[in-house]
């Protein structure tokens, strides 16, 4: 019998894309960040990244366990968390507060709200903010080639000068896998080819956050201090590998650009007027949660659908 | 109807005046033991920084508008002086001061503490009475090594440094923690001008 | 069982104000960093919640209907601020550091709550029992959280927990275990006594019935029969 009297429910048309092939994506697109920092900050970052994405898969393996429900650690998505979470910490960290954190992620944010696909924030973003407010003196003090040291944004925020150019290429303090924009930029092009990602989030995200910095950084047009922000702190991880996370970000055309615009005024009110000198992991979970709202306003009309009309 | 609205209103009237009069009978018990409570916590709070008075007494000369004008003329003019205390010892000499100070420049909030100065400028230490800088970085400010810093010293004004200090009138910040050190150093800062300006000597 | 017996059973584990009614969140909340502060809460709460319930029901045949919310008010608040100076005389680091929670008390639901739905339509005796029970329920609920809290953030440094994030985690994770519970005790045949009352949908012996807005839907009603 030919395909085609085989009847079924949509959707017929299937594309070869799975969850699994996607996260594999990610992951390679994240492979220079990582390599970068592991040569960057030493053998101590990448037993900090096997310690995160070893926990994360293992603690959604025994959660499932646990609750009775078939295995999804195969979808690699608990790897994609890990390796996220990994990156957004500074190299120094006690390993057990790593451990804390990955399964905060896991557990928490992920599985309670019934598994990838049903989470309302980013795993790894929020485990990173949870290890912020728990352990704000390990998180926040970084360490570069043995010094201790404050990151670039840090100095930018009370008044001193930085070397861009350095932190373009990521020789600079910060977390594992943020400082290299270089690195960063790598992989994104890779997720923009393999069409994994669309430009309008990260496009939009970080054209409205030089737009603010420019009214409101109080430095008026400088070039140097514009590329420093721009460079400086989880602002391109975040804004390629996080925010277009599939599941916490809008999927009509227009509220990814609504999202993304959202997401550079937050953080550059964080970053401005905020008591600290980043911001991006907190806007991208306070974005994240208006993900439901934008949505709802932004569902395009389908084709020869007439305008609503609205009777007062 | 009008009869049963004044019935209601006459036993709500006397179910208040009968409270009211048990509420005042309370208070009238309680009183001398609260104030005694309330002066016994501000002397515990005082001895911290004070540790060789017998007793303290609050300065009657003190003018919050005079000590206004001395700080806004300075380099911290975002701390406010509150009051001031003479301490004492047990023949009754003053032996120095402790000067409550709120400082404006906390990174969340007002942070309020009570700083110990001896006759001769000598910082005894302070005392934090109000904080709620972020926990586990500004709070610090009243931990070691930060707190051990001022102790024992004689400079007239203290400037935070990110690196180890290299004179005496240089502070190590807390770690991450720049803004809250720099709200805590500022206000000891004031409180070591008001005592130049207003207490020692002329006084 | 005895009656009085019932009482306590019914504040303390059937209707806990805390993990079951889910009452008096404000202070849950916001006191527990510490298993110190918990009990105090509580307790101060307790003995307001005793003597608020003696006092109504004792006069429950005077007070007068149309003006029973206000009068009930006047009794609670004279009640709180009795024990707020008694605390600020004698604990005066424990008023300190519950602040401006202690005068709260006073807009605390459960007590409005008791002696609206209980003391004033019951005997003396058994509403000081009700008073009890509730109050050792939301007492026990409080120390729960504050220890836990206590030894999360205080004692392992992980500060979030000390935070006001950290309660709202604490209790959600305490209202699951005591489903669970209450689950396994129903597999095992011997459920524990559901609760009654508002959780139920049963609006029928509840005098605010007209004015409440949080009642369950007739739909909802039955499929949890």
């Amino acid at each position: 019998m030919s395909d085609l009297y085989n009847v079924s429910s949509s959707s017929h048309v299937r594309d070869k894309d799975t969850s699994a092939r996607i996260m594999l994506y990610v992951v390679i697109a994240l492979l220079p960040a990582t390599v970068f920092g592991v040569i960057n900050f030493g053998i101590r970052a990448l037993l900090l990244i096997l310690v995160c994405v070893a926990v994360c898969v293992a603690s959604e393996w025994v959660f499932e366990k646990l609750i009775h429900k078939k295995s999804t650690i195969n979808d690699f998505s608990a790897v994609v968390t890990g390796l996220l979470l990994a990156l957004n910490l500074p190299h120094t960290l006690p390993i057990w507060q790593a451990v804390l954190g990955s399964v905060f992620a896991i557990v928490i944010v992920k599985m309670l709200f019934g598994g990838l696909g049903q989470n309302f924030m980013n795993p790894a973003l929020g485990a990173r903010c949870f290890l912020l407010v728990s352990f704000a003196g390990t998180m926040t003090s970084f360490t570069y080639d043995g010094a201790t040291g404050a990151t670039p944004l840090a100095l930018l925020k009370s008044g001193e000068t930085v070397d861009t150019m350095k932190m373009f290429l990521g020789t600079t303090a910060g977390t594992i896998g943020e400082t290299s924009v270089v690195a960063i930029l790598i992989g994104a092009i890779l997720l923009i080819l393999l069409g994994v990602i669309d430009l309008r989030i990260p496009a939009s995200y970080i054209i409205s956050f030089a737009v603010f910095i420019l009214l409101f950084g109080g430095h008026g047009f400088d070039g140097n201090y514009l590329t420093a922000q721009l460079c400086g702190g989880g602002l391109m991880l975040g804004a390629f590998f996080m925010a277009t996370d599939y599941v916490t970000s809008p999927i009509t055309p227009m509220g990814k650009i609504v999202f993304g615009i959202l997401l550079g005024i937050l953080t550059g009110l964080f970053r401005i007027f905020g008591a600290n000198a980043e911001g991006v992991s907190f806007a991208i979970i306070l974005g994240n949660l208006l993900v439901p709202i934008i949505e709802k306003f932004t569902i395009p009309r389908a084709f020869g659908q007439k305008k609503e009309v609205r009777h007062e | 109807m009008n009869k049963k609205i004044v019935h209601d209103a006459l036993i709500l009237t006397a179910f208040t005046l009968v409270l009211g009069f048990l509420l005042g009978a309370v208070y009238e018990i309680t009183k001398e033991p609260i104030a005694a409570a309330e002066k016994a916590a501000l002397d515990e709070a005082y001895k911290v920084v004070f540790t060789d008075a017998a007793s303290f007494e609050e300065d009657t000369d003190f003018s919050a508008e005079k000590a206004a004008e001395i700080i806004a003329a300075s380099e911290f003019p975002n701390d406010e002086i509150t009051a001031v205390n003479k301490a004492v010892d047990a023949s009754g000499n003053v032996i120095g001061y402790v000067i409550n100070v709120t400082s404006h420049e906390g990174s969340q909030a007002d942070i309020s503490f009570s700083v110990g100065i001896q006759n001769d400028g000598t910082l005894n230490g302070y005392s934090i009475t109000a904080i709620s800088e972020t926990p586990g970085l500004g709070v610090l400010v009243q931990e070691e090594p930060f707190y051990s810093q001022f102790q024992g010293k004689s400079e007239e004004t203290y400037s935070v440094v990110k690196t180890a200090p290299s004179a005496d009138n240089e502070i190590q910040a807390v770690t991450g923690a720049t803004i809250s050190s720099r709200a805590v150093t500022n206000g000891v800062n004031a409180c070591l001008l008001y005592f130049r300006e207003a207490l020692q000597g002329g006084n | 069982m005895n009656k009085y017996v019932e009482r306590l059973y019914n504040g303390i584990i059937k209707e806990n104000p805390t993990f079951v009614l889910m009452l008096g969140m404000c202070p849950t909340l916001a006191v527990t960093s510490s298993a110190i502060n918990g009990i105090g809460m509580g307790l101060s709460t307790t003995v307001v919640l005793v003597m608020s319930n003696l006092l109504i029901s004792m006069f429950r045949k005077v007070i007068p209907n149309g003006v029973r919310m206000p009068a009930f008010i006047v009794v609670v608040a004279s009640l709180v601020t009795i024990v707020q100076f008694v605390m600020q005389a004698y604990t005066p680091s424990l008023s300190a550091s519950l602040g401006v929670y202690i005068p709260l008390i006073v807009v605390n639901c459960i007590i409005l709550g008791r002696a609206e739905s209980y003391a004033s339509k019951n005997p003396i005796l058994p509403s000081v029992f009700d008073g009890l029970g509730m109050g050792l329920g939301f007492t026990i609920g409080l120390t729960c959280i504050g220890l836990i809290r206590q030894i999360l953030g205080a004692s392992l440094g992980i500060t979030v927990f000390i935070m006001a994030p950290g309660a709202f985690l604490v209790l959600a994770f305490l209202v699951a275990g005591m489903n669970v519970v209450r689950d396994k005790m129903e597999k095992k045949g011997k459920p524990l006594a559901a609760p009654s009352g508002c959780l139920t949908g049963d609006c029928s012996s509840c005098t605010q019935s007209a004015m409440c807005t949080g009642k369950l839907g007739k739909s909802e009603k039955k499929s949890e029969e």
